[in-house]
């Protein structure tokens, strides 16, 4: 019995650690795809998690890089990064983008962030699915204005100076900066099936892949949703970008 | 006595050998290489394998599912037919690695019976089963995608592509598609193997 006790409290305590460390619990429930397949699978289930309340910032991928030297920009391989990997860092100080969003960094190194601090990257379901949440409600696509401010970010050029992370706007789970801020990488980008030459046809080249008839029929309805998804399925993991971030998430592990 | 301490020089001597080819292969592995993610894998015969310990030979990789009943049957026919055309003298450095994408259902005893199935000989062929996590991760330094659908059959898309690992692991050469030359495969292969 005691030891059951200090099972439960431990893991209570990790919890508890993940909320201090600034994430939030995300409680579960469905997102839906861009993409349906034909057997009218409209849903995902999600379950819940934890979700970094802010985008990683210089300061915190800085300090990341100089414990695991393997991704410091100096030492990367090119095969887990092009070379503008975090080409804003000029030399160890700072300064005023220390607390602004990490950018210019590839999909293989913020995976190792998030590793090293027992995280992980968010999949497309959980990241979509806190993003669907306006200011103030969990399913923001039933307030029209709130798609329309998220369309007005996607047309704007990208600004010169990213804000700081904690200056940036909540949704309803008191996540900040999920629009309008940078683009952000997920898990599973890789999943994300829309060939090169295809990008205007919602058919999948069915010499490329396999099983790809079964990925068909669009669901147009959310523009902005459509060019994330595209941003993805173009997305090659040793990629950097000026303005694409990523944030952490972990799970919630059943402690009944 | 002096038989021992022969006997202690032999193997201190092989040791130090040993460990300096261990070494040289970390040192000299080139900026390049996908041997630098350093994952674990099971493979058909439930043995764990680090996927560096691949250097050396030259690594003919596919992405696949047991239970696929499209294009994986294709890319296996093809990969028959490579290893069927290469010289007799590149076959020995030549390896054939199948990546499996459903490491939850293709278990290391799947991938077992699929080898003897497919009649896949244990010398040159190799299959695994990984962490989702480093399926995608390694399946991200490939530039294959793929999605599990929600069809009856649980198929899973995914980019038909044949790559070829030097020995240092480069990525020397990728077919892409169906219709992509074999012949072309086989000409790259023995190219990098007799580097």
């Amino acid at each position: 019995m005691a030891s059951l006790c200090i099972g439960v409290l431990l893991q209570y305590s990790s919890i508890d650690a993940h909320a201090e460390d600034d994430m939030v619990v995300i409680p579960k429930g469905h997102y839906t795809p861009l993409f349906k397949s034909d057997d009218g699978v409209k849903t995902i289930a999600v379950e819940s998690f934890y979700i970094d309340k802010y985008p990683v910032t210089n300061s915190q991928f800085h300090a990341f890089t100089k414990q695991h030297t393997k991704w410091d920009k100096a030492a990367i391989k090119p095969v887990f990064s092009d070379s503008n990997y975090l080409k804003h860092f000029s030399d160890d100080v700072m300064g005023d983008i220390a607390a602004q969003p990490v950018t210019n960094v590839s999909w293989f190194a913020a995976k190792a962030y998030c590793r090293s601090v027992n995280k992980r990257l968010p999949t497309t379901s959980e990241w979509e699915y806190v993003a669907k949440a306006s200011q103030n409600l969990a399913d923001g696509s039933k307030e029209p204005e709130y798609k329309q401010q998220i369309l007005e970010w996607y047309s704007r050029p990208n600004t010169v100076t990213l804000p700081n992370v904690h200056e940036t706007q909540a949704n309803y789970w008191q996540v900040y900066g999920m629009h309008g801020v940078v683009w952000e990488l997920v898990s599973d980008f890789n999943t994300a099936l829309v060939t090169g030459e295809s990008r205007g046809d919602t058919q999948l080249d069915k010499q490329l892949f396999c099983g790809a008839g079964a990925a068909s029929s669009v669901d147009p309805g959310d523009y902005a949703a459509f060019m994330r998804y595209a941003m993805r399925s173009s997305y090659s993991a040793h990629y950097t970008i000026e303005s694409l971030g990523f944030r952490c998430a972990s799970d919630v592990k059943e402690i009944r | 006595m002096n038989m021992n301490m022969n006997i202690i020089k032999i193997i201190a001597i092989l040791l130090l050998q040993y460990c300096a080819c261990l070494s040289v292969a970390a040192a000299e592995l080139p900026d390049e290489s996908i041997y630098y993610i350093e994952s674990d894998w099971i493979n058909h015969n439930n043995e764990n394998v680090n996927i560096t310990s691949l250097q050396g030979k030259v690594q003919v990789v596919a992405f696949v599912y047991t239970y696929c009943e499209h294009s994986c049957p294709i890319i296996l026919a093809k990969l028959k037919y490579i290893e069927n055309n290469i010289s007799p003298e590149d076959k020995d450095k030549v390896n054939f690695l199948l990546i499996s994408l459903d490491p939850e259902r293709d278990t290391p005893a799947i991938l077992n019976d699929y080898m003897k199935e497919k009649e896949l000989n244990e010398e040159h062929w190799q299959m695994f089963n990984g962490d989702p996590d480093d399926v995608l991760e390694l399946a991200a330094l490939f530039g294959v995608r793929y999605k599990p659908m929600n069809n009856t059959e649980k198929d899973i898309a995914h980019s038909n592509m044949i790559s070829i690992l030097d020995k240092a692991g480069r990525i020397h050469y990728q077919m892409k598609g169906l219709d992509a030359s074999l012949e072309q495969v086989v000409v790259e292969i023995s190219k990098t193997a007799q580097k």
